[in-house]
């Protein structure tokens, strides 16, 4: 009969503390771990004010409710492998049917942005993946996505410069390119050099890597919105780095033990041919 | 044997009370934080809803929002404090080489912060390096090998706020397979990387073979002045 009691209890401290998982918020982290990916969330249709984002992934199933339009989260890690991502409408039920829903497979060491664009009506998601890997010396990497849905196809370049995204349409990103770190003055045409239909500035540090989203439509402003994907060193040192003088290091791994046994044994001779003399001449 | 027959009564039992006590739970749940039934709203995008309830779900909000990047740049890192390892050191400005390896603290009781990579608090890994030892002894990162993850780090800045590392890994790496953009690459937040040297000393270089990575993230709202 205790022992019956003593389960019960158990029971009910381990049901209680399964109810009790607190409202965990996700920890952003700087990197991923053997057999994670990093993740994040964006927020790119403008008339989609209020969304519910779902992550399912293989050790998490989060639930992040009200992310609002031009909301860019930090990245946070979760287990590599098949994942799904959903959105619904602000408070809409988790049986509902999603407004988006996108599977795919996170490959663990890699970085991935889901984003949400489109008018509320003709919503899409996208999984994109996040190039993480070292600019050249000096340089930095940009990659254009084209959100806005209203427009045509699109030229982006720099003011008076090279073009840095042509014939661009909506929901597409471009791949990162290398770009010279400072401000630049940066120009959105239509395709294939019409009149400009948007122009703002792109600053960035040399060693980082940035992403930026043509935005607008349904009576939001039409901007290019620059923000940070990583950031990593302007120049980095080659191979390793010296710091030690040997100190404190073994003399030697072979050398130290013979060496020791020799002169011991040159101190043993020593000392018995000492001693004979010595009894020799008593 | 004798025990045999009691055993389904005793399961049964457990059952039955760990039904009451989850139904129970679950109604009380429900009634506190969702008095309207969640199952039948169809949401909207124009306004904020009501967290919906979403069994077996973590329900947070998204970890923090990135700035806009090229913004101001951190004050530089001055002071490097290691409670865990009663060590603490001024700290020197680190380039590069003319061959291109990474400079190294000429003191070998002070450690060097690489200017070359982002600030300590900066987006990106910042990496101080110093020496285990000197020709004669330790040096001032010599007792590094003892870190362990969750260990602070905690870093001074000339405009004199504090910044709090929390340790997450430590790594050794051979030389002459240096994991430079593991190390100095580009990482989503800001990050710090203690480095000295580890393993065999090659008398014949007049070098460590490896290298010892302490790997270290920001703690959240780490910064502070004093």
């Amino acid at each position: 009969m205790r022992r019956s009691r003593i389960a019960v209890l158990a029971a009910a401290i381990a049901a209680v503390a399964v109810l009790a998982v607190p409202a965990a918020a996700a920890v952003a982290t700087a990197e991923a771990g053997p057999g994670q990916a990093m993740v994040r969330v964006a927020h790119f249709s403008p008339d989609a004010s209020y969304v519910d984002v779902y992550m399912v992934s293989l050790n998490r199933k989060q639930l992040f409710p009200n992310v609002f339009y031009k909301s860019v989260s930090s990245y946070w890690a979760v287990a590599a492998g098949p994942f799904t991502y959903e959105v619904r409408a602000a408070g809409a039920a988790p049986e509902s049917q999603p407004v988006i829903q996108v599977k795919g497979n996170l490959a663990a060491g890699s970085s991935y942005t889901v984003a949400a664009v489109g008018r509320r009506d003709q919503l899409q998601g996208l999984l994109l993946r996040d190039d993480m890997a070292p600019t050249s010396p000096g340089k930095a990497k940009v990659r254009f996505l084209d959100a806005a849905f209203d427009l045509p196809a699109v030229d982006i370049a720099v003011a008076g410069g090279p073009v840095l995204a042509s014939r661009l349409a909506y929901p597409d990103p471009t791949r990162y390119r290398q770009v010279d770190s400072g401000r630049q003055r940066v120009e959105v045409r239509r395709a294939g050099a019409g009149a400009v239909l948007v122009k703002g500035t792109v600053a960035v540090k040399p060693g980082t890597v940035t992403s930026v989203v043509l935005l607008g439509g349904a009576g939001e402003p039409r901007e290019l919105y620059a923000f940070s994907d990583a950031a990593g060193s302007r120049a980095a040192p080659a191979g390793g780095i010296r710091t030690g003088a040997g100190g404190t290091a073994p003399s030697s791994r072979a050398q130290p033990a013979p060496v020791l046994s020799l002169s011991a044994v040159l101190v043993v001779v020593v000392a018995l041919a000492a001693d004979a003399r010595r009894r020799a001449r008593a | 044997m004798p025990a045999r027959p009691r055993r389904p009564a005793l399961a049964a039992l457990v059952v039955a009370a760990l039904v009451v006590v989850l139904s129970g739970c679950a109604e009380a749940v429900d009634n506190q934080e969702h008095p309207n039934p969640p199952s039948t709203t169809p949401g909207s995008f124009d306004a904020p809803g009501t967290p919906p309830a979403a069994p077996g779900f973590e329900v947070g909000e998204l970890p923090g929002q990135v700035t806009a990047p090229g913004t101001g740049a951190e004050a530089a890192p001055v002071r490097l404090v290691i409670p865990a390892i009663g060590l603490e050191t001024r700290l020197v400005r680190l380039g590069l080489e003319p061959d291109g390896g990474m400079a190294v603290p000429e003191d070998f009781g002070r450690a060097g912060w690489f200017a070359g990579g982002p600030a300590p608090g900066e987006a990106g890994p910042a990496v101080i390096a110093g020496h285990v030892d000197s020709r004669t002894g330790p040096a001032v990162f010599y007792r590094l090998r003892e870190l362990r993850p969750g260990q602070a780090v905690l870093v001074e800045r000339a405009d004199g706020t504090r910044l709090r590392f929390v340790v997450e890994q430590a790594r050794s790496y051979p030389k002459a397979g240096f994991p430079t953009a593991a190390v100095f690459g580009p990482v989503s937040s800001a990050a710090l990387r203690l480095i000295t040297c580890t393993g065999d000393f090659d008398r014949a270089r007049g070098s460590y073979r490896d290298n010892l990575v302490v790997f270290a993230r920001l703690a959240v709202g780490a910064a502070n002045r004093g």
